[in-house]
């Protein structure tokens, strides 16, 4: 994991930093020539790329220092920006996520034992309709109606909530944010559970006594659970990436507007550490999933002792 | 038993409704009560505003914010009449005064009952402080150069905040010196004039910082300071205070009652949510949780009509930058005939309407003045469209004609241009794909032309990119100039050979010499005829030589609720909307 973290943090480097026209302040039309190179060498943009990269390096590694933001919270610690935000995007795409899995399986459960009944064909259509739309086309209908036109919510993210209040400020771009993980997770379990209730040793579940119902959930969900732990990974940097608009539709101060205006300004520390974050909560997804299988399914677990 | 489970869920939900609803807007008091101008709130929003120090602020949002809860020392003010604004001081008593006949030594004088937030009082120290720090040299804030020499030059100031960590130029050397705890003493390197002095001073940079809560956001090594950013301090002293920031959500003021004018406020409490998304501001303003929205192309025709909308002039021109000294095709970009046929092949008139804009044939944006005293627009004088070419400047055959004479002085068959655009810009993208379609159609097989969309912070950076070894970073690309919206002349400044920030590769010592006749010679510091002649000859070869092809403009349409009631009827170009000398009239 680490290996490729350094592979990611290094190559987003030097991407970032050899994007043709690397100019600071390029917006500015006031600051003189002399006053720009001499920011330059503050910021040491003055000195060739690798050389950069390794003052970065040596930073981040040796004193846990990300660098200052130079353009947008000029002055200000990287970090101290990330601390900021992180806790509100993170908030919004955890509870997504929490909401997502239990809604998702139940109707991927729901679907599979009603295979072929309205229930199966209904859901299946809400399935479609929840994948092949993007979540801000739902956080706009949202917004629109639930709040706009009903006055159920608040239009945009009310920053004094808290508590209950917060939740509810939040809970049309979560709503939002779920729509596409449910309709995921739904398909996929569907999928899997449908096969897996026709198999023999669901066959030997019922015939040693057990119904329909306690055969599925004592051995037909787990057994179906495995490959769907595949579909996380991909699921939670989705929700990430789609908070990256809905952020802005309902102005959450959080990652998604500062990665944007990040680039923009341009401010490479900024774009560089929101860069790292994200890698590093996927590999930690993927880090997380992997050890899951073990805990869902105690094959794999006697296996890799048995290989050792 | 069982049925409790269902209980809890349904108090659950209960609670939940309760909170329901929009925004609580609280009753605004009585507006019969023992202070009838003093109340309401305002409900405004911002875009994006990331620092709140006026020294590095660079966004638009910001400076709203900052004027809001900072002081300066001159500012414009809505006159007593209700129809124009005036030009005063804010935290200075007065105009500057000239102590010598050269006009390079003036005093300033100060009220003596300023205070901040927490009670200090507010003395000739802070001002000194606050003009030292943004042009300390190992901080070298944004603002530095802009505040050592714009308007005027303050002595020594450009050696100081340049001279890196060298510590050769004392303080002491620079032109501002404290004559008592209320006046101050500016020395500038060259003649100035009362106004030169008072715009100077007047900008969001030249606002006081206060010592103590700045000197506690220094790093260790004093190279960078946190003041007024996300994890800085914070300390108002402006018409209101700045009561609650959450930041990248929404700022909330409360009226200063120590402001020195607190008189001009008629507001309680201002609130101002930051929203970028342009949909979300219009729901917003329809569901009343904000007074006033800003309306995008998309949404104009809609409220064309509305009584609540208010018009106001384009500060820039959107103009198609051209790269002269782009080698491809022979330097055909350096060829002025080939210019000039790009600026002829524009049908201005019909991307105005894609756009819901003005076609504009001009440098000189709509909303700048040509004088502070008179308020006259620049674009209204006859002088300045005498040289305006007809028909918005739409000529097919003569674009073919200028094309083929520079096809020929150029010794080429065929020329290939490309314009870059960005891609988040959904009004620039439109318009290069009209071009795209439209000059082939007018110049002939001969031309191609091929646009390409790309970040807007990389089109931004290739456009300033060029150098004489590496001149083809780009060849057309999309740019607009908000230069100063009162002092016309200063504007043209972008075209000069010393502007370092130029879009365009342009050199011309007569055009210099123009912009110095016209912004630093006495006679167009004091004579304002002359130096509108000068700007009237600057547009004119510029338009000429098509160094740039104007465009179009947009002007602004902004909705503002019926129970606002604006100091001026309407948008003026440097005092703005006034938003803090608002009046609720509901």
């Amino acid at each position: 994991m680490l290996i490729t973290l350094f592979i990611i943090v290094t190559i987003g480097f030097m991407v970032i930093r050899l994007m043709p026209g690397n100019t600071m302040y390029a917006d500015d039309p006031d600051m003189s020539a002399a006053q720009i190179e001499v920011l330059r060498a503050k910021y040491h943009l003055d000195k060739p790329v690798p050389v950069q990269y390794v003052i970065f390096l040596r930073g981040l590694l040796l004193e846990g220092d990300w660098g200052t933001s130079i353009s947008l919270y000029v002055g200000v610690p990287v970090w101290d920006v990330l601390k900021a935000k992180i806790p509100v995007s993170m908030y919004n795409n955890i509870v997504s996520l929490m909401i997502s899995l239990p809604l998702g399986i139940l109707s991927g459960v729901i679907a599979a034992i009603r295979k072929n009944t309205i229930v199966d064909y209904a859901t299946s259509f809400a399935v479609v309709i929840f994948i092949s739309v993007p979540s801000f086309i739902f956080a706009t209908l949202l917004q629109y109606f639930a709040a706009f036109k009903w006055r159920l919510f608040p239009i945009i993210y009310d920053a004094s909530a808290t508590g209950a209040g917060k939740l509810h400020s939040l809970l049309l771009p979560i709503l939002a944010l779920s729509f596409s993980p449910i309709a995921r997770v739904t398909r996929y379990l569907r999928a899997e559970l449908a096969e897996t209730i026709n198999s023999d040793f669901m066959l030997l579940a019922r015939t040693k006594g057990l119904t329909e119902t306690q055969a599925t959930l004592r051995h037909g969900i787990r057994n179906s659970l495995v490959p769907l732990a595949n579909v996380v990974i991909p699921m939670f940097t989705h929700i990430m990436s789609g908070s990256l608009v809905i952020e802005r539709i309902f102005s959450i101060p959080g990652m998604g507007g500062l990665m944007v205006s990040s680039i923009n300004a341009p401010d490479y520390p900024l774009t560089l550490a929101i860069l790292i974050f994200y890698s590093l909560v996927s590999l930690v997804t993927v880090l997380v999933v992997d050890l899951a299988y073990g805990v869902i399914d105690p094959r794999i677990r006697i296996g890799g002792r048995n290989i050792e | 038993m069982r049925k409790r489970p269902l209980l809890a869920i349904v108090l659950l939900i209960a609670c939940a409704l309760s909170a329901c609803g929009t925004p609580a807007v609280e009753p605004d008091p009585d507006p019969g009560s023992d202070k009838p101008e003093v109340y309401g709130t305002l409900y405004n929003y911002v875009g994006t505003v990331s620092t709140l120090n006026p020294f590095e602020s660079s966004e638009t949002a910001g400076t709203t914010i900052i004027e809001a809860c900072t002081i300066g020392l001159y500012e414009y003010f809505p006159n007593k009449t209700g129809d124009g604004f005036v030009f005063e001081g804010q935290l200075a008593i007065g105009d500057p005064v000239a102590k010598n006949d050269e006009g390079t030594l003036w005093e300033i004088k100060i009220h003596d009952n300023a205070k901040w937030e927490n009670g200090d009082p507010i003395t000739v120290d802070d001002v000194i402080y606050s003009l030292k720090q943004v042009m300390d040299p190992l901080l070298l804030t944004r603002r530095a150069s802009q505040v050592a020499s714009e308007y005027i030059t303050i002595k020594g100031a450009v050696d100081y905040c340049q001279q890196g960590n060298s510590n050769s130029v004392p303080w002491e050397t620079v032109g501002l010196k404290k004559i008592d705890d209320y006046t101050l003493q500016v020395e500038t390197e060259s003649f100035a004039t009362v106004n030169d002095v008072k715009t100077q001073f007047s900008t969001k940079y030249t606002h006081l910082v206060h010592e103590p809560t700045w000197e506690a956001c220094f790093s260790a090594d004093r190279t960078s300071n946190t003041y007024g950013t996300i994890t800085g301090g914070w300390m108002s002293c402006g018409p209101f205070i700045l009561t609650d920031w959450t930041e990248g959500s929404q700022f909330v003021f409360e009226r200063n009652p120590d402001y020195i004018r607190a008189d001009d406020i008629s507001l309680e409490k201002m609130v101002f949510y930051v929203i970028t998304d342009s949909n979300t501001a219009l729901e917003m303003f329809l569901a009343g949780n904000i007074d006033t929205v800003s309306l995008g192309a998309a949404a104009i025709e809609q409220y064309e009509d509305d009584p609540r909308l208010h018009p106001s002039r384009p500060g820039s021109v959107t103009s198609i930058c051209v790269n002269i000294g782009n080698t491809k095709n022979n330097n055909a970009l350096g060829n002025k005939n080939f210019r000039k046929a790009l600026f002829y092949a524009t049908d201005r008139e019909a991307i105005a309407k894609l756009v819901k804009g003005v076609p504009a044939t001009w440098i000189v944006a709509s909303a700048i003045i040509s004088s502070v005293d008179t308020g006259v627009f620049f674009r209204d004088l006859p002088e300045a469209q005498a040289y305006l070419p007809p028909n918005n400047g739409y000529d097919p055959d003569l674009a073919r004609q200028y094309f083929q004479t520079a096809l020929d002085e150029l010794g080429i068959d065929k020329a290939e241009v490309t314009m870059i655009y960005s891609e988040s810009s959904s009004t620039t993208k439109a318009v290069s794909e009209f071009l795209h379609k439209t000059w082939p159609e007018v110049l002939g097989p001969q031309f191609e032309f091929k646009i390409e969309g790309v970040a807007s912070s990389l089109a931004s950076s290739l456009r300033k990119s060029w150098t004489a070894e590496n001149p083809n970073t780009y060849e057309l690309a999309w740019g607009g100039w908000s230069v100063s919206l009162t002092d016309v002349a200063n504007g043209f400044k972008v075209y000069t050979g010393w502007f370092n920030n130029k879009n365009e590769p342009h050199y011309n010592d007569w055009y210099d010499d123009l912009w110095e006749k016209a912004n630093q010679s006495e006679r167009g510091k004091t004579d304002n005829d002359y130096r509108l002649d000068l700007c009237f000859e600057m547009e004119e070869y510029l338009i000429d030589e098509a160094l740039t092809i104007p465009i179009y403009e947009t002007p602004g349409r902004r909705l503002i609720n019926d129970r606002i009631k604006l100091p001026l009827d309407d948008y003026k170009p440097a005092f703005g909307w006034g938003w803090m000398y608002a009046k609720v009239v509901d």
